[in-house]
């Protein structure tokens, strides 16, 4: 049977929410290096700090792991109904569009 | 008498010590060697490499400290020291340092060490921290599902460490039932793993074994694929590179596979508290991470660690420069009042004045760096890393680069060595060409020398105005570099954030010790020889100041130093600032203190030089070319002449459009 989840960033989930990992985006460097600490599909992960802008923390394997916004843009979670979302500020998500845009430009 | 010796000779064990950032695994290292440890880098690298000895029953262990990594990938260089140390150097035993309170994430390490072939050990450190964590480890439990011993431990009370030898010995001697349980890979991964296995099984080279290859080349290994791809023929290493290209994804395979078998077996081990708990640490956080809170709590304690350096400090160091430096040069004015006169002045100008003087600078160093490691030991440093990130970020640069680059407000070689803890090559490079920017002790009491003097009441105004003015021109280099070298590349901010805890006092005690010792053995070596060679300069040909080399390079420069306001003494002085950075006070007042008998060094400088020549001075000497020692430090940090030199040119022209820009802007404002 094929699941079907709704998905989206870590760095959209309310603190103190629990969310699991379903997909890791990006290099491979930087991919390999979030599994390592644990963010593998099917994890659980906690927010312990998230403002809509700058860094976070998250909870995961029983450790606080600091993650830039751009990074925790690149780790998916799976959706639930009550997680409540973060309004990332208008600002940072324009900022990382336009990056995103211009480094596909590049390629 | 030799029979004795047979009987007392000791079997040799070596051992290698793993664990991740944050297990308390130095304590360990130190606990075991004590002071029979030895300090170093890998053949070639800029890692650093301890190992020492301990002497436990009837063995010798030798005990290897390889540097701290979360696993063994090819990401970075101290992971490839840590497994090529094991596999190509194959010591009896490894031991890996865990933190009872990360059980899970640090079984990680274990994962890969295992598969490497050589017996390991679990030390279960931290067992304190995991209980006031209302965390409780069933070690026994741990140990029979592992199928490897696990010993508990509290490092820093001394507990366990007996139990951990005896373990070693056990192990070396076969006396423990050693059967492994070995972590595979996610089972829908399984048959590709087999088929990589049957392609390369003939052609693994020696040591390596098979299946670890297979791994390595499933998780996309930088290093195995480049040896493998080399090794095999073009045929076969095409179909081996057909699988991988087909698995991308595999590298997830295998790490789930790895958190899988971790799982299994801790599931009936750890008895974890109630979801949720708030823990010091969490209460502590909620301060010290936030984004405004935690950066004043952070300016706060910065500006702590100023106060207590320089109240504290500042007084020790004029009471060791009455006694030390003044009283000895008075001594041998006494006793050698036969020997020559360039041998007094060797004596008393080039080795007390040059060395002899950096060495007053201890007090302050020992409080500073007191401060710091009971800040990192507490493992409040992380949080500072934290809440720079967002600055560091502008410069390209990781939150962790603040903390080297902090040291460096006490003494710029430990900056240059500790940005070994940033992790991106690219990173680190850029931490160090910036390091020399940041004003090192020596260039504050400059400052502090010459502004009262120049500005009277405004002085402290200026000085904190120039050395903001310093750190501005530091970002402002950070950005400019990093577009330019590096195409303005950005930093991952992925970093752990450790529980807080309770302080180690020896840990500590060593940390100051080491950074100590290694300034004191650069004043005792690199800057001892600088200053009398300076010293040399400064004498030959005449055997006066005036007429000498150095004053005849001086006057050479003299045209530059007209765009800057110098004149030749002021040239003199920056460049005998290249010993040691309070050394151009000293040059300063023996070249003009011999201008006029009448009246003290100030009232001299005072009216010789104006103010926008002198503040034009002050800025030069803040961005001017680091001491020779710190110069020494970048080059053996970067193993590169080509940055060493690149740091030395950029200094060079920062600090004189500096200086140009400060003097002919002055001389409008203050003319």
């Amino acid at each position: 049977m094929i699941k079907i989840v709704k998905t989206r960033s870590l760095s959209r989930l309310k603190t103190g929410k629990t969310a699991i990992i379903h997909n890791l985006k990006g290099g491979h460097g930087f991919k390999s290096r979030l599994s390592v600490l644990g963010f593998t599909p099917g994890t659980e992960v906690r927010m312990i700090q998230n403002f809509g802008h700058g860094p976070t923390i998250v909870e995961i394997k029983d450790t606080n792991i600091a993650l830039g916004r751009g990074e925790a843009m690149k780790i998916i979670i799976e959706e639930s109904d009550n997680d409540g979302d973060v309004e990332e500020s208008e600002k940072v998500e324009r900022e990382h569009r336009w990056k995103r845009k211009r480094r596909n430009r590049k390629k | 008498m030799m029979n004795d010796n047979l009987l007392r000779e000791k079997k040799k064990i070596t051992v290698a010590l793993t664990g991740q950032p944050n297990v308390g695994k130095s304590t360990v290292f130190n606990i075991m060697t004590g002071l029979h440890q030895h300090v170093g880098n890998w053949p070639g690298k800029t890692v650093e490499r301890k190992e020492g000895t301990c002497k436990f029953n009837n063995y010798v262990f030798e005990i290897v400290d390889l540097p701290g990594t979360y696993s063994l990938t090819a990401n970075s260089i101290e992971e490839i020291i840590a497994r090529d140390f094991i596999i190509k150097n194959h010591p009896d035993v490894v031991v890996a340092v865990i933190n009872a309170a990360n059980l899970e994430r640090n079984l990680y390490l274990v994962a890969e060490l295992i598969l490497l072939g050589v017996p390991v050990i679990v030390g279960l450190n931290m067992i304190d921290v995991a209980i006031s964590h209302r965390m409780k480890i069933e070690h026994k439990v741990l140990q029979s599902a592992l199928g490897i011993p696990v010993i508990p431990m509290i490092a820093t009370k001394g507990i366990g460490i007996k139990k951990l030898l005896k373990s070693i010995e056990d192990i070396y001697e076969k006396k423990f039932l050693y059967k492994p349980k070995i972590p595979s890979i996610r089972e829908d991964h399984q048959e590709v793993l087999e088929r990589i296995e049957s392609l390369i099984e003939n052609e693994t080279p020696e040591p390596y074994k098979t299946k670890w290859i297979a791994i390595k080349l499933l998780e996309g290994d930088e290093e195995i694929t480049r040896m493998m791809k080399e090794k095999l023929d073009e045929n076969s290493w095409k179909n081996v590179h057909e699988i991988l290209y087909k698995h991308e994804d595999a590298y997830l395979a295998v790490a789930s596979g790895r958190y899988d078998w971790i799982g299994r077996l801790t599931r009936a081990a750890i008895i974890r508290p109630k979801v949720g708990q708030v823990t010091i640490t969490r209460i502590l956080d909620n301060i010290a991470t936030h984004p405004f809170w935690g950066f004043i709590i952070l300016i706060g304690i910065l500006g702590l660690i100023f106060w207590l350096t320089y109240s504290i400090g500042a007084p020790l160091q004029d009471i060791l420069d009455q006694y030390l430096v003044q009283g000895s040069s008075n001594l041998i004015m006494e006793k050698l009042i036969g020997a020559p006169n360039w041998f007094k002045g060797l004596l008393i100008d080039g080795v007390i004045g040059g060395a002899g003087t950096v060495l007053t600078f201890i007090p302050i160093l020992l409080i500073f760096f007191f401060i710091f490691g009971f800040l990192e030991d507490v493992g409040y440093m992380a949080r500072a890393a934290y809440v720079m990130d967002r600055f560091m970020h502008l410069m390209g640069l990781h939150g962790k680069s603040f903390l080297p680059l902090f040291t460096g407000f006490g003494c710029n070689v430990p900056a240059v060595m500790g940005s070994r803890i940033v992790e991106s090559r690219r990173a680190r490079l850029l931490t160090i060409m910036l390091a020399p920017l940041i004003p090192c002790i020596a260039r504050i009491a400059v400052l502090n020398y010459l502004t009262p003097i120049f500005f009277g009441k405004l002085a402290p105004m200026v000085s904190w105005g120039l050395v903001a003015l310093t750190l501005i021109i530091l970002v402002l280099s950070g950005i400019l570099i990093n577009k330019i070298f590096f195409k303005g590349e950005r930093s991952a901010f992925i970093m752990e954030l450790p529980l807080y805890h309770i302080p180690n006092f020896k840990t500590i005690v060593i940390f100051v010790f080491n950074n100590l010792k290694s300034f004191i053995v650069r004043a005792g070596t690199i800057i001892l020889i600088v200053s009398i060679i300076v010293w040399l300069f400064t004498i030959l040909p005449t055997g006066e100041l005036e007429t000498s080399y150095l004053a005849k390079l001086g006057k050479y420069l003299t045209p530059i130093g007209r765009v800057v306001g110098f004149d030749w003494r002021m040239i003199l002085a920056t460049l005998t600032s290249f010993t040691a950075k309070e050394n151009s006070i000293s040059t300063l007042s023996i070249l003009y203190g011999k201008m006029n008998e009448n009246g003290g060094l100030a009232y001299i400088l005072k009216n010789t030089i104006s103010t926008s020549s002198a503040l034009s001075f002050l800025v030069l000497q803040m961005l001017f070319i680091p001491c020779m020692a710190t110069v020494v430090t970048v080059y053996k940090e970067t193993n590169s002449w080509k940055w060493t030199i690149f740091n030395i040119v950029f200094l060079l022209v920062i600090s004189t459009i500096g200086g140009i820009a400060t003097y002919q802007i002055a001389n409008i404002f203050l003319t």
